[in-house]
């Protein structure tokens, strides 16, 4: 539903909307991956010491 | 959901797929290894009192044997531990992307059947968990290390009292840097998080040197 929202209202061509979409969600995708690793930090360090 | 899904099981996916990997180029490591004879000089911590004093000098040097270091985030070893059935490849290296692959060995202590301490650490709830059952690890049982010059073996020892909790485990600091330092004699030493599931404290296995193709020049039996 969001989604559909956020589509209808970007400017320009279908093509180039889609692509903006894709890049945005992959950049999202990228962030919570990377939220994961950090907050996953707090779970299990690796056990090193000193380090 | 997504947070679980991806520490509790994407990440054990990543390390069994990567650990194939290791296991299986591990034969071609050995071969390519550079094994050499050299002078054996025990380790003296400064501090301590040495427990037996030689008769006389010993006129013939005594010779070790001590392979080549692995780059960083290779594999050089196999760990088992026949205790809690694990078997795993270790890798050089502790950084964050060598621990993905599994227990990375501290970089600049000793390689294991070398005198000195020898440090493993390893994941205890993500990445496969290797040292997931550490803790269950008592004094006597036996910890085998394979590298390019044979198996080494190891057997627990009683955790200090400095650093001994009410359940007979070592646990100290993240911080708490003295369980890495040199020890006379050869050692193991793998580290790990504690309790489970979280990354406050280090579960410390301490083992030494009983058997191996060191032992009898580095034990002097």
């Amino acid at each position: 539903m969001m989604i559909g929202t956020i589509y209808r209202r970007l400017p320009g061509p279908a093509p180039l909307r889609v692509t903006a979409m894709v890049l945005v969600a992959l950049v999202i995708l990228v962030l919570v991956l990377w939220s994961y690793e950090l907050l996953g930090d707090l779970l299990d360090s690796g056990g090193t010491v000193g380090g | 959901m997504g947070f679980v899904a991806y520490q509790l099981w994407f990440t054990n996916f990543l390390t069994a797929r990567d650990q194939s990997a290791l296991a299986a180029g591990l034969d071609d490591h050995y071969q390519e290894v550079v094994v050499e004879e050299v002078e054996y000089v025990a380790v003296v911590v400064a501090g301590s009192t040495p427990t037996t004093v030689p008769a006389a000098p010993d006129p013939v040097p005594k010779i070790l044997l001590r392979e080549s270091a692995s780059e960083v985030g290779e594999a050089f070893a196999e760990v088992r531990i026949p205790k809690i059935d694990l078997e795993v490849t270790i890798v050089e290296g502790v950084r964050r992307r060598d621990l993905k692959k599994g227990p990375g060995h501290l970089t600049g202590s000793p390689l294991p059947g070398q005198p000195g301490n020898s440090v493993i650490s390893g994941h205890r709830t993500t990445y496969g968990a290797p040292f997931g059952d550490l803790d269950e690890l008592v004094a006597g049982d036996r910890i085998e290390v394979e590298t390019a010059l044979g198996l080494h073996i190891y057997e627990v020892r009683e955790a200090p009292e400095q650093c001994r909790n009410e359940d007979g485990l070592c646990v100290v600091r993240p911080t708490d840097l003295w369980v890495t330092e040199p020890r006379e004699g050869a050692w193991l030493t793998l580290t790990t998080c504690h309790p489970r599931f979280s990354a406050r404290r280090r579960l410390i296995v301490f083992a030494q040197l009983v058997d191996g193709p060191n032992a009898e020049v580095i034990l002097g039996t």
